[in-house]
């Protein structure tokens, strides 16, 4: 498991680390040059205009190329030629899936990690006093810490229903890429079609959900009448969502395990 | 007993059947030829075995084991296209094959790359063709495997590639161990078989030693072939 996992980030880290690096030193470069703007004329203020450009232009491409290598890697490492040399590996089916979800989990939390970093360089290092600005950052923690302190249970099961929804998510591209295989001539188009009626199933099922379920709706309108989350609402979507994922890591295991029919 | 059996194992592909109830047996320690044209269910013979395709019907049995993970880790397989990731070195392939496969023998490989003087920091994608070719052969023959199961090893290689490719194979395989080497270039793997198995649109239609083809039909392994399936 350790062994795919580290082939997982091998292969990750060829297009992200550059981008993570790029995305930092840009943000250090806006922080510095952000205040000479308003002051500085012709060339300089073009330099600075294209750094502040460039930072946003890579900051969009961490977001888009995470997305586009979850996706595109599952398709090529696993339903492409590659899957001649992962589906020899003496692994199971299951491995391979969960490497590959846990692998784009830990790239997707990284890439709104270091997304937070350079924001923070920016809102720091661009103010006239970096003092004020870490006044501003104790006081912000304090009241955060106060909120997580009082709400403890609610705190820890909003945490695993992120990462719930994001693992959720990306087994729901799985399970479509999955399905699109079993349309041997065209398993892109049969992919996306898979995808459509997935969310098709999904709203329809939601929708008779909050017919029929009278607690269901109460759990969300005190989700929207308190100021925090109550613990009773973020565990019923907690619930939700690992069923959500359990549903969609099934369907892509039972595909890949059982009807798995490699061009 | 059997290391490689098949019980009326079919595959279909919509209305078309690549494999028709095959029934086969292969004992270890012998080199067998998988002779057919092209689409007589060779490669889809070879990728059954590997798990790499779901049955339609029947049982394919390595060792005595359903395909899976135990079965793959018996198995070393070459397929018939290009499958490595372009990305990566010859290092990082070796340490892949090393992590994965307790019967990779990295010294092996080394020392094959060196006599062919492949560096091993230039990724795939940088290799010409013929040296993709050694370098995917040479990653599958560095395992002490049960079965090696070779599919088109020396298509698309020049006469001298050829050489070195079957030198290769009869240089390192387990003499135990089992070598399925899928072909339609009969002439140039005839000198190292024991055994052939004619497929013809997906059903055996001939399994016995080299030696017996040549004393009953007195004709080479290739002459017969060509006479078995002339159009």
């Amino acid at each position: 498991m350790g062994k795919l996992l580290k082939f997982e980030l091998q292969s990750g880290s060829r297009l992200l680390l550059p981008l993570y690096i790029a995305a930092i030193i840009l943000s250090a470069l806006t922080a510095a040059t952000i205040k000479t703007t308003m002051e500085s004329i012709g060339a300089v203020t073009f330099i600075v205009g294209l750094i502040n450009v460039l930072y946003v232009v890579v900051i969009i491409a961490i977001a888009v190329v995470t997305s586009i290598m979850i996706v595109l890697h599952f398709q090529r490492n696993l339903m492409g030629s590659q899957g001649y040399l992962m589906f020899s590996l003496p692994v199971t089916t299951g491995e391979h899936i969960f490497a590959k979800a846990l692998g784009a989990l830990i790239w997707t939390i990284l890439s709104i990690i270091v997304s937070g970093i350079t924001l923070f360089i920016l809102l720091t290092f661009g103010q006239d006093s970096v003092a004020e600005a870490f006044e501003a950052y104790r006081y912000a923690m304090s009241v955060f810490g106060q909120l997580v302190r009082e709400n403890m249970l609610t705190t820890i099961l909003l945490v695993f229903l992120f990462i719930a929804a994001i693992i959720g998510s990306i087994m729901k591209f799985y399970a479509s890429i999955a399905v699109g295989h079993l349309w041997g001539s065209h398993p892109i188009m049969g992919a996306v079609i898979a995808y459509i009626v997935f969310g098709i199933i999904e709203s329809n099922l939601f929708f008779l959900c909050v017919t029929v379920s009278k607690r269901f709706l109460d759990a969300i309108d005190l989700m929207i009448e308190s100021e925090t989350l109550p613990p009773v609402a973020a565990g019923t979507f907690l619930a939700i969502a690992v069923v959500y994922t359990l549903i969609y890591g099934f369907i892509t295991w039972f595909v890949l395990d059982k009807k798995l029919n490699l061009e | 007993m059997a290391i490689f059996e098949c019980r009326q194992l079919t595959k279909r592909y919509g209305s078309t059947t690549a494999l028709d109830h095959i029934d086969l047996s292969l004992e270890p320690g012998r080199i067998v030829g998988l002779l057919g044209p092209n689409g007589s269910g060779k490669t889809t013979l070879i990728k059954l075995a590997a798990r790499l395709l779901t049955p339609s019907s029947g049982q394919i049995l390595i060792d005595g084991e359903v395909p899976g993970p135990e079965t793959k880790a018996m198995i070393s397989y070459l397929p018939d296209r290009e499958f490595l990731p372009e990305y990566m070195n010859t290092r990082q392939l070796l340490n892949l094959y090393q992590d994965f496969y307790a019967d990779f023998v990295p010294a092996r490989a080394e020392e094959m790359l060196s006599s062919l003087d492949i560096r091993p920091n230039i990724p795939v994608r940088k290799l010409s063709k013929g040296t993709r070719e050694k370098v995917r052969l040479i990653l599958t023959m560095s395992r002490d495997a049960k079965v090696y199961m070779l599919d088109e090893p020396i298509a698309g290689v020049d006469p001298a590639a050829r050489d070195y490719i079957l030198k290769t194979i009869i240089g390192n395989y387990e003499p135990e161990a089992l070598v399925l080497i899928s072909t339609h270039l009969i002439s140039d793997v005839e000198s190292v078989l024991d055994e052939a198995v004619f497929l013809k649109e997906g059903h055996i239609v001939l399994h016995k030693s080299v030696d017996e083809i040549r004393e009953e039909h007195g004709m080479s392994v290739d002459d017969y072939f060509r006479d078995v399936f002339r159009c």
